[in-house]
């Protein structure tokens, strides 16, 4: 009986562990996204959604959400936030900010 | 009993380490702050009038305020950066570098003054940012 608990316990834990690897792999996936993505890519991007990417765009007074070249008015829930960055402006100072999602 | 009582408290400890102290997970947000912030006053200064610098300064502050991360720099120009208290030519990052709590790798900008080189355009700037007990700390010139 004794014996059975501990095999039954030793399972437990090596799922428990497989759990936290996969966790663990999965967040440095999303770290790399982040800080490896060329920002230059994205500076392009604008108000007028004609592009397949799905982003949010905003100038602190306008704000898009574009999703696959349609204006959405809120941001879905089956989406997930993958690079954010506050750019500077394109041919002229006008700072923005991108969320890009996937 | 005694097993199961250590296996449920390294299931709580481990649990403890991962989801309660992000700290990695922290870190790495505040690098790629960072990286945003350099680029793009390099970009500014690259591009457009470096007299854009201060509003996109202030608005990037304004901007990671809003995500909880808390600010603070000095800076030094030899041209206008709509700051004003970035005039001068000389700059020292030791303000930074007191609190000896976390060691920072190749942070050797506190040894002594930076001066700039008089006959170019140059803007430096010391900065820290902050989300409660991660920083990150750099200096750079465009």
């Amino acid at each position: 009986m004794r014996g059975w608990i501990l095999l039954f316990e030793v399972a437990l834990s090596i799922i428990i562990l497989i759990t936290f690897y996969f966790y663990l792999i999965n967040q440095n996936f999303y770290k790399e996204k982040n800080i490896f993505i060329d920002e230059e890519e994205f500076r392009y991007l604008d108000f007028s959604c004609n592009n397949s990417y799905i982003y949010y765009i905003t100038n602190f007074t306008e704000k898009v959400f574009c999703y696959k070249g349609n204006k959405l008015s809120e941001i879905p829930d089956n989406v997930t936030k993958i690079f954010e960055y506050f750019y500077a402006g394109k041919e002229k100072y006008e700072p923005f900010l991108i969320i890009l999602y996937k | 009993m005694k097993s199961q009582f250590f296996i449920i408290a390294s299931i709580i400890i481990i649990t403890l380490i991962f989801f309660i102290n992000p700290s990695p997970f922290k870190k790495d947000e505040l690098i790629s702050r960072s990286n945003n912030f350099e680029k793009e006053i390099n970009y500014i200064a690259k591009n457009f009038d470096r007299y854009y610098i201060g509003d996109y300064v202030n608005k990037y502050i304004q901007y990671l305020q809003t995500l909880g991360y808390e600010t603070e720099y000095i800076c030094v120009s030899n041209v206008n950066i709509s700051l004003p208290e970035c005039s001068g030519n000389s700059i020292n990052c030791c303000i930074y570098n007191i609190s000896k709590i976390i060691k920072i790798e190749n942070f050797s900008y506190c040894k002594k003054d930076i001066i700039l080189y008089p006959n170019k355009n140059w803007t430096c700037f010391c900065y820290k940012i902050s989300k409660d007990d991660v920083y990150t700390i750099n200096f750079f010139c465009v």
